[in-house]
């Protein structure tokens, strides 16, 4: 039986130094759940405290209501799938499929007709006698997929299963997972750092930094309303401009550097006049306009879809750890396109841009908030 | 916190085992070796007297002399052959190349006595050799005793170390390096010097090492073909043994002199060695190109006349094997009277071999599994100190210690001398390193994720080694082990001190019997002994897939 996985409170220290601090997130049953960061910010680490290859230093993790934190791993009925698969090679594509199942005592026929299912579900039928140096990277990862999943486990982990695979089967896999994961209902906790494929396939997604987590929550969410600058760039990009908060009768307004100004209808109550802020704005989030803030095309790069510009502003409009400035252009409905030299003006979507305080660390958009903050 | 108590899993079970065998039959010993070698052999108590003994006397420290002077001869030999036969063979294309290398294998691992005595008998006072010069030309050939014979037969046998060594780092070298080289205007032989030569000679260095160890620590070459000329573990076996019954202090201070050169030479080319040490791999190995000509002729003739030197003692031993023997005679026909000799006389001694040897190899895979496994997948400080403890045999010469090990377990409350589990240990300490070596090689490779996966499928740790882990390692623990068995089947140094009437092996008889110039059975027995080499060489090759060995 699938079980719900909650964390309170969980510490990981080596030696001297810690990884994690202090770290608490609750995943739901049958939930697609990814952990998602850059390299080194403890999201394999967190994985495998999870699956028991980790001790932990401090704090809980259940399995619904029971604590897991001493049962030794070979005894949490967990399924892993390994990023480099670690399938075995002296072992038949079936001999790997049923090792784990072996080992659990099943009636004869019970157990066969598993076996029988899990290899037609993972569509590895055809290579099951096959020794594993004779499988290819995807097929490889397809006998890793059935033999985590085949034992029934309470949880499916996975440790940047597809990072090993080209970039066309990566895609496929990612969707023969999502299938396979909605097929058995499995609570499902996945680590990747490619953020196009935690937004394709999660349900929700924890982003993490330094060993703790920034924000979770829906893909839409995350990327639509970051809490803060780092997931604001580090999902999808993001041009981070200099701006100032303007209050009159009329209104509040974020205020850029030349001068242009947007009103805002979703900025939360605690702010002041003239308050520093970042603003950030998506590159699809400008539109093409007559008047608006000048920019100037850098380069221009084609993508079939859409038109990808480097762009520069006017003096001091944008974050000095900004290096390049985007525009998409979608192309289903321009016909003007630019080139090396020309100057526009553009308009940000008052509706779709992300305000945060001049340190990044807090967005001002009503109702979105750090991971762990009331 | 539950993790700060001791677990007593099946793990630290076995590594206190481990260390709790390694303390009693290496520490210990070796402790008691230091201790005694410090005491007054009448009184037992403290004094300096049997190192300044060793000092004071001409006819010790002489011994030291000589030692050092053969074995560096010896070395820098070794590399003048080795080298550039590693170079030819890799860079030139040489016709029956395959056939070159197991020829060259075969004589690094037959015992070194066999080429001593080979040699004795083709060119020493009454030799083939000599007499056919004598009663030819009325020459007289120079003697084959004393320095020259320990020096022929020793580089012989050792260069293939050299040769082994720098063939496996010119392997590791990517072909575009030499080509850049090439491009940038450098003649082949230059190229030689200043990019491949820098290239291996760490390799080098180590590999000179293992023959400069195992030329001092030779017991049986000089032994046979000294006649005179002492070295220093001869010393201390000619001084233990008409010491028996009486103190061993004397014996007991030579070896520890021995034993403190060898961890300094040991410890100085562990240093440089990783000073210079760099990683090399090449997707694109260094290829043979033909060699034709004047230069082609002569780089054969210069490979197959190292090789034909080299494995003259094992025809030797087998062509008079088959003859009839009168006395010390042999006669011109052929008989197999030396082999019934044999199985009448010396059939223990084979059976002996094979039993003792079978023990120790048992003794060696578990224990080369299990160090190997603790300590590159439990590694602590613990660990990390048996997997230092277990290289000690290498700086420890095979006669120094059997004296160890006679010393410490000839009295109460634990008497083993002259017991079969006193060769066993012995066997089992000296032989070990190799299986534990290519056993913690090929743990590197196997992804720790394997025993994870396993894990996470509810097989429990120590089960998941068995059926997962150790299988997984086998092959590599295979190739050690296969090494560990030649070189305990082959072992003399440490025997000869161990050994009784009942638990005498194959390469004690035979030194025995070329000592009592029974040369007729010695050399049955040597064929014996050089026959198991070469089925377990071939049945190593087979099993490791090619013909490169690790030592």
């Amino acid at each position: 039986m699938s079980v719900a996985i909650s964390i309170e409170n969980v510490v990981k220290k080596y030696d001297k130094l810690t990884i994690i601090p202090n770290l608490s997130i609750d995943v739901e049953n049958g939930e697609f759940f990814t952990l998602l960061g850059p390299s080194g910010c403890g999201k394999t680490t967190l994985l495998r405290m999870i699956a028991g290859f980790n001790t932990i230093e401090g704090g809980s993790i259940k399995f619904d209501d029971s604590v897991i934190n001493d049962i030794p791993a070979h005894k949490r009925n967990i399924g892993m799938v390994f990023q480099n698969y670690a399938i075995f090679p002296h072992l038949t594509v079936k001999e790997n499929v049923e090792y784990g199942l072996k080992l659990r005592k099943i009636p004869k026929e019970e157990f066969n007709r598993k076996i029988a299912t899990i290899l037609e579900t993972v569509r590895i039928d055809e290579y099951k006698d096959r020794l594993p140096d004779k499988l290819s990277g995807g097929q490889q990862q397809r006998v890793a997929l059935a033999r985590a999943i085949v034992i029934h486990p309470s949880v499916l982990l996975m440790d940047e299963p597809l990072s090993n695979l080209d970039a066309k089967l990566r895609l496929e896999m990612r969707g023969a997972i999502r299938d396979i994961q909605k097929e058995v209902g499995i609570t499902t906790v996945y680590v990747t750092h490619d953020q196009e494929e935690a937004l394709a396939i999660s349900d929700r997604i924890a982003v993490m930094k330094d060993g703790a987590i920034q924000q979770c929550g829906k893909p839409t969410d995350i990327y639509t309303r970051p809490a803060n600058v780092f997931v604001s760039t580090f999902i999808g990009s993001s041009n981070l401009l200099k701006g100032k908060i303007q209050l009159e009768v009329k209104g509040r307004y974020v205020v850029f550097r030349d001068g242009y100004r947007v009103l805002m209808d979703n900025l939360i109550e605690d702010i002041v006049d003239g308050q520093d802020v970042i603003v950030s704005v998506r590159p699809e989030e400008f539109s093409i306009e007559n008047s608006g803030i000048k920019a100037y095309i850098k380069s221009s790069t084609f993508f079939g879809r859409y038109n990808n510009y480097e762009i520069t502003f006017e003096e001091d409009m944008v974050l000095d750890v900004q290096l390049n400035c985007e525009l998409t252009q979608d192309l289903g409905h321009e016909v003007n396109f630019f080139k090396k030299g020309d100057i526009i003006h553009i308009v940000p979507n008052a509706a779709k841009i992300n305000v945060f305080t001049e340190d990044g660390e807090q967005s001002l958009i009503k109702d979105v908030r750090k991971y762990g903050q009331a | 916190m539950a993790r700060h108590k001791l677990k007593f899993d099946f793990w630290t079970i076995v590594t206190i085992s481990i260390a709790l065998l390694f303390a009693l039959f290496l520490v210990y010993p070796l402790f008691a070796l230091f201790i005694s070698s410090f005491k007054d052999p009448a009184t037992g108590v403290f004094t300096f007297n049997n190192f300044i003994k060793f000092i004071s006397k001409k006819y010790y420290y002489q011994g030291l002399l000589n030692s050092f002077k053969v074995t560096t001869c010896v070395t820098i030999l070794a590399i003048l052959i080795g080298a550039p036969m590693a170079y030819i063979m890799n860079v030139f294309k040489i016709k029956k190349k395959g056939l070159v290398e197991v020829l060259v294998i075969i004589s690094m691992l037959s015992p070194p006595f066999i080429g001593a005595y080979s040699w004795v008998l083709l060119s020493g006072r009454s030799g083939v050799i000599t007499k056919f010069f004598e009663n030819t030309f009325g020459i007289h050939t120079p003697t084959i005793y004393g320095f020259t014979g320990i020096l022929l037969v020793l580089t012989l046998k050792l260069y293939p170390f050299i040769y082994l060594y720098v063939s496996g780092a010119l392997k590791k070298i990517d072909a575009s390096l030499g080509e850049a080289a090439e491009s940038l205007g450098c003649s082949p032989v230059k190229k030689a010097v200043t990019l491949i030569l820098p290239l291996i000679l760490p390799t080098l260095l180590a590999g000179s090492l293992l023959v400069f160890m195992n030329a001092l620590a030779d017991f049986g070459t000089p032994m046979l073909i000294g006649e005179g000329y002492n070295v220093m573990p001869v010393l201390i076996y000619s001084e233990f043994i008409s010491e028996v019954g009486g103190q061993a202090n004397f014996a007991a201070a030579m070896a520890t002199i021995m034993v403190i050169i060898t961890a300094l030479l040991f410890m100085g080319q562990k240093y440089v060695v990783n000073k210079k040490s760099f990683t090399m791999s090449s997707l694109r190995p260094i290829q043979a190109k033909e060699i034709k000509g004047f230069k082609g002729v002569l780089a054969h003739i210069f490979i197959y006349g190292v090789v034909f030197l080299s494995i003259i003692p094992q025809i030797t031993v087998i062509y008079t094997s088959l003859l009839n023997t009168r006395g010390s005679m042999f006669t011109s026909e052929f008989s197999l009277k030396s082999y019934r000799t044999v199985f009448k006389n010396l059939g223990s001694s084979i059976t002996n071999t094979y039993i003792f040897g079978l023990i120790a190899i048992v003794l060696i895979i578990l224990l080369g599994m299990f160090i190997a496994y603790i300590s590159t997948r439990k590694r602590n400080m613990f660990t990390s100190l048996i997997d230092t403890i277990t290289m000690f045999p290498y700086i420890i010469p095979g006669s120094v210690l059997g004296i160890t090990l006679l010393l410490a377990f000839n009295k109460k409350p634990l008497i083993l001398s002259g017991t079969f589990i006193i060769m066993i240990v012995a066997f089992v300490i000296r032989r070990l390193p190799y299986t534990l070596r290519s056993s913690a090689a090929i743990l590197y490779q196997i992804s720790p994720s394997i025993e994870e996966a396993s894990i996470s499928l509810g097989c429990s740790p120590v089960k998941t080694f068995f059926k997962v882990t150790s299988i997984m390692m086998l092959p590599g623990v295979m190739a050690g082990a296969i090494l560990s068995w030649i070189t305990v089947i082959n072992e003399l140094s440490a025997s000869v001190i161990l050994y009784t009437g009942g638990t005498r092996t194959m390469s004690v008889a035979i030194y025995a019997e070329v000592i009592r110039a029974s040369y007729g059975t010695a050399a049955a027995l040597s064929t014996i002994l050089t026959v198991t080499t070469i089925i377990s060489l071939l049945i190593f090759f087979k099993l490791s897939g090619n013909k490169e060995v690790n030592i």
